[in-house]
């Protein structure tokens, strides 16, 4: 009998512990936990995508405020969802501005009232506004204030040492003082103009103008002699292809692609008018990019260079001062891990710096790089 | 006698020790190349979880857009060829710099129809094609229709894909990189979760792109262009020949062609797109049947080239070469399975370390890493309790393994009459959804798929 049991067991044992393992797929393919399709990406991508999101929230939640509003006087009040909201009525006469936070401790904010105003509202310094602020009109802070989101629909100024902890939106042109901090995105339908020593993640406006004031420049496009290919550099399919670096004499130009796989020096005054691909740029004054820059490494721009196409860096960026990146008609793109950027550089676009942009005077950083290189 | 007797019987155990010898060493190479594989799917699975991300052209939303083609090869395609073109007419890439080409190859069903419908509806950017005549196949079909289009890049979408509306930006992004021939962006299946098969699938292709293809582009080694849900670069193709319409798998091929041209090729893991993917077993086979045969002819003639160095550093040759291999490992599993039996019934002694190894290489079918890959990856898309299913891929392996041995036997391309040149007919996978899908749509929610009823 044992003889006979004793296998018996065995086996079903044996198939026991095979089935254990299948205990829970078993489940899940009888249960279907989880079935639906990955999500794919959606437009939060857009940098104005919670702006855009908030206005629609805000436009269903004023009406019921203004239903309410029994007068122009500011108050505490709730939303549809019931969480509090200090709501600023639209004012008897059109060109005042809202009293600041009137009726409402400014504790009572920080702790955690949204900020809602009909008018334009200014910002008393120190303030926090740890839950999003709505302004119809424009918006002035004064300094050291810390906000978490910003919808404005026409300008807005954050005053010096301000910091918002995850966007910013604004109809009109948008300022951020000295040492201001954006953190998330920071975006302008209008101008935007950030001071000396603000740092920025994500920006994007059709013009943003970093540091001192702008000067016009205008880019140099005088016809440059054609610059011989040197033996090292393979031509093919229209693209100079370099195993290795690559010098481009000053005031001198080249008209096909650039692929480098080192570092691409590229001397004061010099143009590349096809794209650039390389590891290290290091590009003197008054260059001129007529089509994107592509580096894998790191990038240096000296004073008043032009770049045209997109700017993607898989490491550092460094603007030199007076640097123009895009143009109104040719709007385009900067990605990379950090930026630093100096006093009078104007992007026209986006700008990306998954780490951390700052705007920041940049003295004989050519020089630097070309050692450090 | 008796010493003629021994004579012979000694000189057959000499040649039974020998041939032993030779499966012994056969299987110890098996054995290599297998561990190969093996540490291929670890290195990548690690540098997914762990490593660097490269997604440097994503950020890219901002610039002046180049002129782009949108080809849609469609061969029979009533059911869904709608649905893209609706999609992409609601996409955000600029019209002034955008033409769709639904190249309509001989269908027989109201594909005809239903482009031109849109071609007059929206004259400007629906340019249709509609072939009668030459060669058939997709392949051909992309090839007459490059020759016709004027764009700086050329994006191909199979007719069951369903983009999202800022797709074309993100694939067309990588291309302002002037070294960049080709993109692939992410497969994802809109299907899901219809049956066990689905399923399996959606976890198949989830370590396909979400770990394979992106620790590759992390690792700067080869993505594979995979000939939708891409694109091309016109003088990167016009450059290396066009496309091909004597293989099987034009996208593997259009790959090598390039990488071997000086040409990268990219991968952008958050450029998604919904497709379709077999809800049957026999389309399944029929599909991974084909795959294989491509990509095996692929290897035939792309193999040598990328041994002999024609390819920019070692590692990029390396991954180069396995991944062309990747189809010849089934028949390898099978082969060293084999030659393991004949081991051991032939009473060859195997020493300790060969044996744990043909243990923890075959008892397993395979190897643990590709498992360990799919896990990663449906964890990385935040698919926790679909890992569950992990164990049923045993089966599909299993099925996958029988599909891509019995192709390479029986899979051949039919011939020519009139020049001998190899033709490659299409070989469509069947489609599943319905015509009410194309209603849903507008409302780009992932979550109101229906199955057609049928």
């Amino acid at each position: 009998m044992t003889a006979v049991i004793a296998p018996i067991l065995l086996i079903l044992v044996t198939v026991g512990w095979f089935v254990l393992a299948l205990f829970p797929a078993l489940y899940e393919h009888f249960a279907r936990t989880d079935v639906g399709p990955l999500r794919v990406a959606s437009a939060a991508t857009d940098i104005r995508y919670f702006g855009t999101s908030f206005q629609g929230f805000v436009t269903t939640q004023l009406e019921l405020l203004r239903a309410r509003a029994q007068n122009t006087v500011p108050r505490v009040t709730s939303l549809a969802d019931g969480s509090g909201v200090w709501y600023a009525p639209a004012p008897d006469v059109e060109s005042s501005v809202a009293i600041v936070f009137s009726g409402a401790a400014q504790h009572d904010i920080a702790r955690g009232l949204v900020v809602m105003s009909e008018s334009s509202l200014r910002v008393p310094d120190q303030a926090e506004v740890l839950k999003e602020l709505y302004t119809g009109g424009s918006l002035e802070t004064g300094s050291g204030c810390i906000f978490r989101a910003i919808l404005a629909r026409e300008d807005a100024a954050l005053g010096p040492a301000c910091e918002v902890l995850r966007w910013v939106n604004t109809g009109g042109a948008f300022s951020a003082g000295m040492e201001s901090v954006l953190w998330g995105r920071a975006s302008s339908w209008g101008s935007m103009s950030l001071s000396e020593g603000v740092r920025f993640q994500r920006i994007a406006a059709p013009r943003i103008e970093l540091g001192w004031p702008q000067r016009e420049l205008k880019r140099d496009m005088k016809e440059r002699p054609l610059m011989v290919a040197p033996a090292h550099v393979t031509i093919s399919a229209s693209r100079w292809m370099v195993n290795g670096d690559l010098d481009v004499p000053a005031g001198q130009s080249i008209t096909a692609d650039v692929i480098v796989s080192g570092k691409l020096r590229v001397g004061r005054d010099a143009a590349i008018l096809g794209g650039v691909r390389c590891d290290v740029l290091v590009a003197h004054e008054d260059s001129i990019f007529m089509r994107s820059v592509i580096a894998t490494g790191r990038m240096v721009f000296g004073a008043r260079c032009h770049v045209t196409g997109p700017v993607v860096v898989e490491g550092e960026v460094v603007l030199g001062d007076d640097c123009r990146v895009g143009d109104g008609e040719s709007q385009t793109t900067i990605s990379a891990v950090t930026v630093r950027a100096g006093n009078g550089v104007v992007i026209c676009g986006e700008v990306w710096a998954r780490q951390q942009g700052v705007v920041r005077a940049l003295p004989s950083q050519i020089t630097q790089t070309s050692s450090a290189a | 006698m008796g010493n003629e007797l021994a004579g012979i019987a000694t000189t057959g155990e000499a040649r039974m020790n020998a041939f032993l010898d030779v499966c012994f060493w056969m299987l110890v190479t098996v054995i290599a190349v297998l561990v190969v594989y093996t540490v291929r799917h670890y290195i990548f699975t690690v540098n997914r979880l762990f490593g660097r991300q490269r997604h440097p052209y994503v950020d890219v939303s901002v610039a002046r857009w180049p002129a782009v083609t949108v080809l849609i090869p469609a061969h029979n395609e009533e059911l869904v060829i709608g649905h893209i073109l609706d999609a992409l007419l609601a996409g955000d890439y600029p019209h002034e710099s955008l033409t769709i080409v639904p190249v309509n190859d001989r269908s027989t069903d109201g594909t005809r129809e239903v482009i031109d419908d849109y071609a007059s509806r929206y004259p400007t950017l629906i340019v249709p094609m509609h072939r009668t005549e030459g060669a058939s196949g997709k392949a051909a079909a992309l090839r007459e229709a490059s020759e016709h289009t004027s764009g700086e890049i050329i994006i191909v979408f199979d007719a069951d894909y369903v983009p999202g509306a800022g797709l074309l930006r993100q694939l067309v992004a990588p291309f302002f990189d002037p070294q960049v021939g080709a993109v692939m962006g992410r497969v994802v299946p809109l299907n899901a979760g219809t049956n066990l098969l689905t399923r399996m699938l959606d976890l198949e292709r989830s370590a396909g792109y979400q770990v394979d293809q992106q620790a590759r582009m992390n690792m700067r080694l080869v993505p594979q262009y995979g000939g939708t849900v891409g694109g091309v670069r016109s003088s990167a193709l016009a450059s290396v020949g066009g496309w091909r319409t004597d293989t099987l798998t034009e996208d593997t091929d259009l790959t090598y062609r390039l990488l071997l041209g000086g040409w990268e090729v990219v991968y952008q893991n958050r450029s998604e797109c919904y497709e379709e993917v077999p809800e049957q077993w026999p389309v399944r086979i029929r599909q991974i049947s084909r795959w294989s045969a491509g990509h095996n002819q692929a290897f035939r003639d792309h193999s040598g080239a990328v041994l002999r160095g024609d390819m920019r550093g070692f590692r990029q040759r390396l991954d180069a070469l396995l991944l062309l291999g990747v189809y010849v490992v089934a028949p390898l599993t099978l082969l060293g399975w084999l030659l393991a039996l004949t081991l051991w019934y032939g009473g060859h002694s195997v020493s300790g370390w060969i044996a744990i190894l043909l243990v923890a290489s075959f008892s397993t079918v395979g190897n643990f890493a590709a498992f360990f890959e799919v896990a990663a990856a449906a964890r990385l898309d935040g698919h926790n309790r679909r890992v569950r299913l992990l164990p049923f891929l045993l089966l599909g392996f299993l099925v996958s393994q029988m599909a891509v041995v019995r192709s390479m036997f029986t899979f051949k391309r039919r011939k020519n009459g009139s020049n001998g040149v190899p033709l490659v007919q299409w070989d469509k996978t069947q489609r599943y959804r319905g015509m009410e899908f194309g209603v849903q749509l507008t409302t780009n929610s992932s979550s109101q798929y229906t199955k057609h009823s049928s």
